[in-house]
Order: structure tokens, then C-alpha cells, then sequence
């Protein structure tokens, strides 16, 4: 049989726990609420200029808009349409999957090797070498972009004086009188202005390789070529999937690099499609600007890439599989 | 604790409410007792000229005028070509437009108009009063009979060419006879080239106005020409005609004669201002403001003179069609303060307190004809040399900008998507090597052109607007004199 005090002792402890629960949801309540807080600038600024934009480009490619007031003339899939047809587009597109292709290719490989040989504990002054690297990275591209238009001057320009008097060439090259070489130009910019952060991208990957892996390889006779294939290469293909990833992404945006450098010149030779949907939407060149028409490239091209970074992502991590 | 500082919020919040009912009292008190105007009141001005920079002309004008009305303080803000255009369409957007703006020529006057983004002057101030007659043009700065903006230039402007005397000289050329046909001009660049180190004869900035360079040529040989290439004579545009494909083909002799500098397909205009500052080229044209930025935004070029456009053969001569107004500054619809910024407006618009000054100092030829006769009024040669060819070969063309249904219907074009490949992307790419076909693709730019035309015209007619192609067609005009309204 329970006695009463036990009873009564039961509802002292019950309502005790009831209020002390109470007491720690009031406080867990009031330290989201802090959190929500401090996040709310943040969230305000990524809904206004980020969410909006492309929420309203949605809404804007189904008109005729030229930026100013609210839209009113529903033109439908007519912008879509457009787009799909036009043979500018699809030129600034190759020229966007070219200049990606060869950044990715060039960029990836290159920034490894030289990242393994800044992670050597041997190498004499590495922190030197990283920040060189790295410098690059810090620059403003436009700022960039106006430098190079000088540097690749033909006529005394600081690319072909070095070369001149190096002995490389005997005439100097007009590097961005044509439409090859000033693509061949935006790549060089390209891969030197991003070299920097991909070196320190796999820097980090590689410190994160577990040393105990190696030292038994070692025991077993392995090789630093047989290390390298057959326990960093491995090790580091998250790291791959992500560094691709970026690189794909940032070269297929590059916008600021080709306005100041080439403005998609010459003859739309260095155009890409950031610069052409720019062009639709705010330049004014013999007409208004056509900011619906600039949503509907700017979807186009969204989807584009979206459907290129996954495919490539899902080769990346087969390939990955099949092989380790 | 809680429920001090309950009691301190509320006590702080009456205070402030008691602060600010003072603050309130004041002013109307000041408003009441007439104090009212010597509150300062800043107006902001948005120019797209250099001019207007600070440190050039007009900002210091701008200065003087503070000092005279310490209550109106002036904020200037410039912004290039097209850096202006796309600033002033988000300013636009977001209602936030300045009280007076300076535009490049992108944006006339309908447009302003249209938009509700200016309002008339003459309804603040004596405007009319302050200028020739003539200078005021309805469609170009007159809409309706209301006068919106003024001439800051004077209407007789156009294009030169600019050469080196100096490296003329170094080539054993006469610096007194500059080129004034292609062949001479083609003779004396191969000179220029072959025997002063590192000079080109000649430098065009491509990237920025291959278009317009090449209609310079070819207007030399047909003047109804305009400079966007459309034939006023024969009310449509003409850039295949056989004297735009002649003044292409002798760029292109230029090219292969190697006198033109090969950093030319990049140029911008800025970049080739500053080529030839630098001297690396002896010849070049340029248009009537070069001699101002020559001597006050590239630290003052010497050694150059002013000549008129070389032509083919001799008879021919560049003559430049013009309307007998500009238009400068407006005053926004959206201004706080009307009457602050109408007395800016006036300063900038005073014949004496600005327009002597900036012929003299800034090297501009103003609107006021009696101004640019008196010789008195010039400290450069350049400029009074230029001054000359304007007055010799400047015409006025059909202004049909008064026509209410051709204006519409022009500015119904420009509202209209422009061909994809434009004509400095033709001359380019027939000057890179990369465009084989170029004449074919001039034809197509020309239909198209005319195309859009037509469809703008049918468009303005559906609108209710009494507009025909014979609206923009003037048989009667031979670009050689005024056109007779």
C-alpha cells in the first residue's frame, strides 16, 4: 500500500521535473530565438539579392521588358525560343564550354603537382611559394582583365617583349587580333588567376591524408610513384569531385575576366554567355535593354550547367568506384 | 531590476518624443518667421561629361556657384558613356533619380519624356531668352512646344582629322599639308611608318567606333548620309551602298599597306585618345571635343593640328549634317527643390559666367555664334582652326524629329531589338580576316535595318499616328547644304 506522503512526495518530484522542463524549452526557445536573429541580416540580404533574382528572372522571361517599371507585355515562350534559335547564343555557349574545358583540364592536374610539391616537407621556403600562388587570387578580375589588355598588347605589349627578347619568337604575336588566340589569351589569364585557390584547395586535401596508410606502405615496399597511385590519388577523389566541381562552376560564370579583357571580342570570338545575357539585359547598343529576354538566356543557361556539373560529377564519382 | 528598467525605457521614450516636439516647434518657427530659404539645400547633378569631372570646367563652375549661394551645396557625380546609361536606368528604376541629369546621347528627349523622368525649364526660368532662336528644336530639346534642356555645345559639330606636325616632320613630310585624299593619306602613312621608329600612320579604335570611322569615308562620297547610315535623301538606310563598301575596302588597303597600328582591333576610344597622345600613330580622326581632352585630360598634347576628313578624289568633301539643336542638362520630374536647381541651371546657362569661359579655358565652342566669331575668345589654334571647318562644311539636315509621327516612329526602333551582328562586328570581322562574305553581310544588315524601320513605322501608324517612310525620305536634301524646312 503507498502511503500518502509517498504520494504527495511523487507530485513534489513531477511538478519539480514539469517546471525545470518548462524552465530549459523557455531557455532553448530564447537561444533559437538569438540565433534567428543574428541569422536574420543574412537571410534578408540572401532572399533580396539572391532568392528574388531568380525567382523574378523566371517571372521576367515570360515577357517583353526592358527593365524599367513592372512588366506587362506577355510574350509567353516567345524569349525561350529566341534564345534556342539564336546562333549567338549557342556560339557564346561553345565559347563558355571551351574556355571551362580547358580551365578544368589544365587547372586540376597542374594545382596538384604543384600542391604536392608545396606539401613536401622538404621543400626549403614553401610558405613563400604558397603565397606567390596565391596572390593571383586576391586581385579583382576586372582589375585584372584591364592589366591584361595591356600585357597582351601586340605592339609593346609585356607578353610579346618577354617573348622578343627571350628569343621564343621572331615577330610578335597579335594575341587578341583573332578569335583563337584571344581565347588562347582568357584561358592563360583564366588559369593563372585561379591556379592559386586550387593549390590551396588540395594543400588541404592532402593534410588530411592519414600518415600511418603511407608509413605501412613503405614497410611493404611501396614506391613514392606506387604511394601516389595507389593510396593519395584514391584518398583524394572527394577532394577531386570537389575541386572540379568548383573550377566548372566558376569558369562556366566567368563574366568580369572577358568584359574587361576582350568584351567578347573580336568578332565574338571570346564571347560567353554571362557576357552575352549582360549584354541583353543592361547594355543598350542600337536599342533598349531586353531584360526579359536576358532571363529567359540566363534559365537557359542555368539548366545548362546545372545538367553539365551533375553529369559531370556522376562520371567523376563512377570513375572513382570502378577503379579503387 | 525588470521593472527599473521598464520605468528608465519609458522615461527615455518621452524624452526623446519631447526632444523631437522641440525640434518641430523650431522649424516652424523658422518656416513662419521666413527662415526657411537659408536652409541648405543640396542638389545633385548626374553628368555623363568629362567636363563635369571633378577638377575640369564645370565642376569648378560649380564650386564659384556655391560660393555665390552658400545655401544650395552641389553634389556631382560623373559616369561614362556607358557606365552613365546603366546607373541612371537603376537610379530610374528605383525612384531615386538626381534633381538634374547630363545624359550621353542614348536617352532623348521623348524617352525623358515619356518616362516622366523630366520637366520642362521654361516653366522656371527665362530659358528662352538665354540662347539663339534657333537652337531650340522640338523633338530634339522641345517637346510640345515646352523647352526641356539647352544646347552646352554648339550645334555645329563633327569629325577631323588630327595629325602629329612633329612626325610629319621626322617622316620629311610639310606639316602644312596634311593628307586630303585616301591616296595621300595612304603615301604619307607608309612614310610615317617606314621611317619614324615605333609610329604608325594611322590608328582607328576598332572595338569602340569602326562604324563610325568608316562612315566618316564614306560620307565623304555620299553626304546624305548620316552617321548611323541612314540616307536621308532616300529615306532608308544605305550601308551597302558602293561608297560604304569603298570606304571599307580602303581600310582594309590600309591595313594590308601595314600603316595602321595593330593594336587597333582593341582600342577602345579611350585607349586610342591615349595612343595618340602618346604619339605612336600620326594620323587619326577624332570629333570636335579631342582638342579639350587633348589639353586637359591627357596633359596637353602639342604638337598636332586639325584638318578635315581626307577624301577620295578631288570635289569631294566631308560634309556633316547636323540639327540645328542639342540638348544638354534636364531637371528631373521627381526634384525636391525646383527653384535651387533652376538657379544652377541658370548659372550653367549664363553666356558670361559660363559660356566665355569655357571657350577660352575649356576649349568647347559654345552655342552663341557671336561668341565663336570673336576671335578674342580663342587660346588654342587647334580650336579656331576647327572652328573654321565647321563653319564651311556643317549643314543642317531634314530635322525630322518635328514630325510627331516620325519621331514616334524612330523611337519606336530604337525600342525594337537591333540585328544580332552590328556593323563594327562587319568591319571587324572583314578586318580580322575572319568575316570572308563581308559585303553579303552588310546587305543583310541592311535589310534588316530597314526592316525593323518599316515594322516601327507600321507600329507607330497602328498607335494613331499619321506616319509614312516619306515622312523620313527628303528627295530635296543633297547634304552639301541646309535642308529647307
Amino acid at each position: 500500500m503507498i502511503s500518502k506522503s509517498t504520494i504527495s512526495e511523487q507530485k513534489l518530484v513531477s511538478n519539480e521535473l514539469e517546471r525545470k522542463t518548462r524552465k530549459k524549452s523557455g531557455l532553448k526557445r530564447k537561444h533559437y530565438m538569438w540565433c534567428y536573429l543574428f541569422l536574420a541580416p543574412q537571410i534578408i540580404l540572401y532572399l533580396t539579392f539572391t532568392l528574388w533574382p531568380i525567382i523574378g528572372s523566371y517571372y521576367f522571361a515570360f515577357f517583353n521588358w526592358n527593365g524599367i517599371g513592372w512588366p506587362t507585355e506577355i510574350v509567353g515562350w516567345e524569349n525561350f525560343v529566341e534564345v534556342l534559335k539564336d546562333s549567338y547564343f549557342w556560339n557564346a555557349f561553345k565559347n563558355s564550354f571551351v574556355y571551362t574545358f580547358f580551365l578544368v583540364i589544365i587547372v586540376v592536374p597542374t594545382s596538384l603537382i604543384v600542391a604536392l610539391i608545396l606539401n613536401s616537407p622538404k621543400l626549403y621556403g614553401a610558405a613563400f611559394f604558397r603565397t606567390l600562388f596565391f596572390l593571383p587570387v586576391v586581385l579583382t578580375m576586372s582589375i585584372v582583365g584591364i592589366i591584361m589588355q595591356n600585357m597582351f598588347a601586340f605592339e609593346g605589349g609585356f607578353m610579346n617583349e618577354i617573348l622578343l627578347s627571350m628569343n621564343i619568337i621572331d615577330d610578335p604575336i597579335n594575341w587578341l587580333g583573332g578569335p583563337n588566340l584571344a581565347m588562347t589569351s582568357v584561358v592563360i589569364v583564366g588559369v593563372w588567376k585561379g591556379f592559386g585557390i586550387k593549390v590551396i584547395y588540395w594543400l588541404a586535401g592532402l593534410q588530411t591524408l592519414p600518415k600511418d596508410i603511407y608509413e605501412a606502405a613503405k614497410i611493404d615496399g611501396a614506391n613514392l610513384i606506387q604511394q601516389f597511385v595507389y593510396i593519395t590519388v584514391p584518398l583524394l577523389i572527394p577532394f577531386l569531385i570537389v575541386i572540379t566541381f568548383f573550377q566548372t562552376v566558376w569558369a562556366f560564370n566567368v563574366f568580369d575576366l572577358v568584359k574587361t579583357f576582350t568584351n567578347g571580342g573580336p568578332l565574338f570570338g571570346t564571347d560567353m554567355v554571362p557576357l552575352y545575357i549582360y549584354r541583353y539585359a543592361f547594355e543598350m547598343d542600337g536599342g533598349l535593354p531586353r531584360m526579359g529576354f536576358a532571363s529567359a538566356a540566363g534559365i537557359v543557361y542555368g539548366m545548362a550547367t546545372m545538367v553539365i556539373t551533375l553529369i559531370l560529377g556522376a562520371l567523376v564519382r563512377k570513375y572513382g568506384k570502378n577503379r579503387y | 531590476m525588470k521593472r527599473r528598467s521598464k520605468i528608465f525605457g519609458v522615461i527615455m521614450i518621452l524624452f526623446m518624443l519631447v526632444l523631437a516636439g522641440c525640434q518641430n516647434e523650431s522649424s516652424s518657427t523658422e518656416a513662419g518667421s521666413g527662415k526657411s530659404e537659408e536652409k541648405e539645400v543640396t542638389i545633385k547633378l548626374f553628368s555623363a561629361h568629362g567636363q563635369f569631372r571633378n577638377g575640369q570646367y564645370g565642376y569648378e563652375r560649380i564650386q564659384e556657384f556655391m560660393k555665390k549661394h552658400p545655401n544650395i551645396k552641389v553634389e556631382v557625380t560623373y559616369a561614362h558613356g556607358k557606365n552613365w546609361d546603366d546607373t541612371f536606368l537603376a537610379l530610374a528604376s528605383s525612384n531615386e533619380l538626381p534633381d538634374i541629369i547630363q545624359p550621353t546621347g542614348n536617352f532623348l528627349i521623348g524617352d525623358l519624356v515619356q518616362n516622366g523622368w523630366v520637366q520642362p525649364l521654361d516653366a522656371h526660368f527665362d530659358i528662352k531668352d538665354r540662347f539663339p532662336n534657333e537652337v531650340f528644336v522640338e523633338g530634339v530639346n522641345m517637346l510640345d512646344g515646352k523647352i526641356y534642356s539647352y544646347p552646352r555645345i554648339s550645334p555645329k559639330s563633327g569629325s577631323f582629322m588630327l595629325y602629329h606636325t612633329d612626325l610629319m616632320e621626322e617622316a620629311g613630310l610639310d606639316p602644312a599639308s596634311p593628307p586630303k585624299n585616301w591616296d595621300e593619306l595612304l603615301e604619307m602613312g607608309k612614310q610615317v611608318t617606314e621611317k619614324v621608329d615605333g609610329v604608325y600612320g594611322f590608328a582607328i579604335p576598332l572595338k569602340d567606333s569602326a562604324a563610325a570611322h568608316t562612315l566618316l569615308l564614306a560620307r565623304t562620297l555620299q553626304p546624305t548620309l548620316d552617321g548611323e547610315g541612314f540616307d536621308f535623301q532616300k529615306g532608308r538606310y544605305d550601308l551597302d551602298s558602293e561608297n560604304v563598301v569603298k570606304a571599307i575596302e580602303f581600310l582594309l588597303k590600309m591595313k594590308d599597306a601595314g600603316i595602321v597600328h595593330p593594336n587597333s582591333p582593341t582600342l577602345g576610344l579611350l585607349d586610342y585618345q591615349g595612343l595618340f597622345a602618346n604619339k605612336q600613330a600620326a594620323f587619326g580622326f577624332n570629333a570636335q571635343w579631342i582638342v579639350r581632352v587633348n589639353q586637359h585630360e591627357l596633359g596637353g598634347v602639342e604638337d598636332y593640328n586639325v584638318a578635315e576628313i581626307p577624301v577620295l578624289k578631288e570635289g569631294d568633301r566631308l560634309y556633316q549634317g547636323v540639327v540645328p539643336g542639342t540638348y544638354d542638362a534636364y531637371l528631373t520630374k521627381s526634384t525636391k527643390h525646383p527653384k535651387e536647381a533652376a538657379e544652377l541651371l541658370k548659372w550653367l546657362t549664363s553666356k558670361e559666367d559660363y559660356y566665355v569661359g569655357q571657350m577660352k579655358k575649356d576649349l568647347l565652342l559654345p552655342p552663341h555664334p557671336d561668341l565663336i566669331q570673336d576671335e578674342s575668345n580663342y587660346s588654342s589654334e587647334q580650336l579656331k582652326k576647327m572652328a573654321q571647318i565647321l563653319e564651311d562644311t556643317v549643314v543642317y539636315r531634314p530635322v525630322y524629329e518635328s514630325n510627331p509621327g516620325a519621331f514616334e516612329a524612330k523611337k519606336i526602333e530604337k525600342t525594337m531589338a537591333p540585328p544580332r551582328l552590328q556593323l563594327n562586328d562587319i568591319i571587324i570581322g572583314a578586318y580580322i580576316g575572319e568575316m570572308k562574305d563581308w559585303k553579303k553581310e552588310l546587305t543583310k544588315l541592311n535589310d534588316a535595318l530597314n526592316t525593323r524601320l518599316d515594322e516601327a513605322i507600321k507600329k507607330a501608324a497602328a498607335e494613331g499616328q499619321d506616319v509614312s517612310r516619306d515622312d523620313l525620305t527628303f528627295p530635296n536634301f543633297d547634304g552639301k547644304s541646309n535642308y529647307n524646312q
